[in-house]
């Protein structure tokens, strides 16, 4: 049996994990319980035991912090209307693929999943994010182009395709006021790294005129321990499908 | 090192640490292993001499050929060494900032007037080099030619001499030492770090007894960046078994390991304290104040901390083979993906681009909370409803395009579009007959008795009802006040009758 202040340091621990911008290196209550989670094991059992029941999964818990990852159905699991609450079908697709990008910037290459999380990646700009996109759109349309004769269906599915989506949409266009039209591929990008950077994934750093945004561990540990592996999954799961267009 | 042994004696420890059992050389083989590892060692210096190199490409930038770039990189790599296990850890700026003495002192001895803007530069961009910033701090790959079964093979060895850690506390990357860059500076590239830790306890020792106090300090300071950097490395097994047992090589490796890091700390324990009374022995023969008795104490003050970091580490080991009871008790039934790991560019964002957008919001409608982590939903509040709505209209946005000016239609009577000037006529003739005071039902009927159109009485009607409105100037004939019931029928009209004031 567990004593009813242990069950109740485990759930402030859990508690933690939902303060993203809290670090237990500034705040002594928060360092306590991560010092009572790497001395003991039943404690550490309790606080996977929360987690589970409140739809969580600990991926790490260090100096850094606690992190967790919410199940899909958890009341913690973050919905494209929470992103964003209006907008167009566009900017909803845009989104997701612009949060892709953004971890795909900090990870191009499957080896680099495999970094110690404490290693301090450099910090990415909105344009570079751009350019992973762009650059990967222009290639899908070299090859598209260099294919010339193909089924009716895949003309179809090709002419509905989510590059031609994010090629249209301007890169940086500038409203009256010289600032980028928030429709522009740049700001909704610096919009998403935004919500990251509150979401104590990212820190920004200013450089010169340059802003841009240095990966902190959270962000590290949830696509190196959990968000690559979920989305190749769910991608491998998605792709095999028969869609409505095929 | 052990300079007691003969050079042969060396050969063959240099020999057991080089070799693996199965990379025994055999006779028949034109090619030995141990020259590819001998190969290894001295690629780990490529980083280093592309400073060279690069000198020599700024030979014709003025302002910049003087400085000796590979000089000011190992200032920077020795610096981080040296504060390696120190609160808080060295980083870009502390480096920099350690570095400015040596450039200025460049800047003096090649007659160029010293300037912070160039001398920050010049330290930069060394650091970018030491970190290869050019490359997003990724190792060097350096190729090299290595044979395999008799055939030519180019192969890529990766060597990072430094790298940025990310800082609990939310502040500036730390930079830390690689194993090779420690190595590399503490002239032990073959040797393992505990071999090196000896060797500089060995020579403290040997120091001590010959009265060379000074080279001791250094050496005693030595030996303290290594016993952290030990420290670092059990402690990073244990760390990494806590995530992932699978990590670690539980069978063979990590209790050799262990056995042989427990055997060690008690003996370093014992060398430490040895070096520490023969310090103690030799301060009571030196002058009280002098430099050497400073250097002794700066001996005992090291060893002390040595001591004192050896007995921490000695702690958890002795709870580490439980650590990995406990663990392989909890992680060995939990569910592992056996996939291989996947390139978030190639695997995952490509095939979603290329995919129809149906399907690509179909994956983001359940998938877009693995890009964004867990987040607390808002829970309804009533007060913070109310307080908003109470809040004062924000302003509007601004166009973001530029907008033609506005044009105004003149302001028209509608009136005059429904009823014709003649009937105006009549209706304003008709009032200007009027005086004193009638009923609305006594007016109406006198207008049907001058024979007055239907449009005319609706017009007098329309201006007795707009008579309520008392903001309404136009019309000012007459006052309306209204009467207790009855009310009236006549013609079309009907309601409520009232009292007409001319």
């Amino acid at each position: 049996m567990y004593e009813l202040a242990e069950v109740r340091a485990a759930i402030r621990l859990v508690e933690w994990s939902l303060h993203p911008l809290a670090r237990p290196a500034n705040t002594p209550a928060y360092r306590e319980l991560i010092a009572r989670y790497t001395s003991s094991f039943a404690f550490r059992d309790l606080v996977h035991a929360a987690a589970e029941e409140w739809g969580l999964q600990v991926l790490d818990v260090s100096s850094f912090g606690i992190a967790v990852a919410p199940a899909e159905t958890s009341v913690f699991a973050m919905t494209a209307n929470d992103y964003r609450p209006s907008g167009t079908a566009d900017d909803h697709l845009l989104d997701g693929l612009i949060l892709i990008a953004i971890q795909a910037t900090v990870y191009p290459l499957a080896q680099d999943l495999l970094e110690d999380p404490t290693v301090a990646h450099h910090a990415i700009t909105a344009e570079e994010v751009d350019q992973t996109l762009r650059s990967i759109c222009d290639h899908l349309e070299q090859r598209a182009q260099k294919e010339p004769d193909i089924p009716l269906a895949s003309v179809e599915q090709r002419l509905h395709a989510a590059y031609l989506v994010y090629k249209a949409r301007p890169q940086n266009r500038t409203g009256k006021n010289g600032k980028p039209v928030s429709s522009s591929t740049i700001a909704m990008i610096e919009r998403a790294l935004k919500v990251l950077q509150s979401q104590g994934c990212f820190l920004p750093k200013r450089q010169g005129k340059t802003q841009s945004y240095q990966p902190t561990w959270r962000f590290q540990i949830q696509v190196q321990d959990w968000s690559a592996t979920e989305l190749y999954l769910a991608i491998k799961t998605i792709l095999t499908q028969p869609t409505k267009e095929a | 090192m052990d300079f007691d042994k003969t050079p042969e004696d060396f050969w063959e420890q240099q020999k057991e640490f080089l070799f693996f059992p199965d990379d025994l050389p055999s006779p028949k083989s034109f090619w030995d292993p141990f020259l590819t590892r001998q190969h290894r060692v001295l690629l780990h210096t490529e980083p280093l001499l592309r400073f060279k190199r690069r000198d020599a490409g700024r030979e014709n930038t003025e302002g910049y050929s003087h400085y000796d770039s590979l000089t000011i990189a190992l200032k920077a790599l020795n610096f981080v060494i040296e504060q390696t296990g120190f609160e808080p850890g060295p980083n870009r700026a502390t480096v920099l900032k350690e570095l400015l003495p040596l450039l200025e002192a460049m800047d003096r001895a090649a007659n160029v007037e010293p300037k912070c803007e160039r001398q920050k530069n010049m330290g930069e961009a060394v650091l970018a080099g030491l970190l290869n910033d050019e490359k997003k701090g990724r190792p060097y790959e350096i190729p090299y030619t290595d044979f395999r079964d008799g055939e030519v093979e180019v192969a890529y060895l990766p060597v990072r001499l430094l790298e940025e850690q990310l800082d609990p506390g939310g502040g500036p990357s730390i930079l830390v030492a690689t194993n090779e860059g420690v190595n590399l500076c503490l002239q032990g590239l073959t040797l393992d770090i505990e071999n090196a830790q000896a060797a500089t306890e060995a020579i403290i020792k040997t120091q001590l007894t010959h009265g060379r106090f000074y080279e001791a300090a250094k050496a005693s300071k030595l030996a303290h960046i290594q016993s952290n950097r030990l420290c670092l490395k059990l402690e990073h097994i244990l760390l990494t078994t806590r995530r992932n047992i699978r990590a670690v090589d539980w069978k063979t490796d990590a209790p050799h390991l262990i056995q042989f890091a427990l055997e060690h700390l008690e003996n370093r324990c014992k060398t430490e304290t040895d070096i520490a009374s023969t310090a103690r022995a030799q301060r009571e023969h030196v002058e009280a104040g002098s430099k050497e008795a400073a250097q002794l104490t700066t001996i005992l003050m090291l060893m002390g901390e040595c001591q004192h970091s050896h007995i921490k580490l000695q702690q958890r080991l002795l709870e580490a083979r439980q650590t990995f009871l406990d663990e392989q008790a909890r992680q060995f039934f939990q569910r592992r993906e056996t996939l291989s790991l996947p390139s978030l560019e190639a695997d995952v964002l490509t095939p979603l681009l290329k995919a129809p957008c149906s399907t690509v919001e179909q994956f983001f409608n359940t998938k877009i909370s693995a890009t964004l982590g867990p987040h607390a939903p808002k829970i309804f509040s009533l007060t913070n409803m109310l307080s908003r709505q109470f809040q004062p209209r924000p302003p509007s946005q601004q166009e973001t395009r530029p907008v033609a000016a506005r044009t105004f239609l003149p302001p028209v009577l509608v009136e005059r579009n429904r009823y014709t000037a003649e009937t105006y006529q009549q209706a304003n003739a008709f009032l200007a007959k009027q005086h004193g005071s009638k009923t609305l039902s006594e007016f109406l009927q006198e207008g049907e008795a001058q024979a007055l159109a239907p449009e005319t009485l609706e017009l007098l009607v329309f201006w007795v009802l707009r008579s309520f409105d008392p903001s309404d100037k136009h019309i000012s004939l007459f006052t309306v006040s209204r009467l207790s019931p009855p009310s009236f029928t006549l013609g079309g009209f009907s309601g409520d009758d009232v009292l007409l004031q001319f």
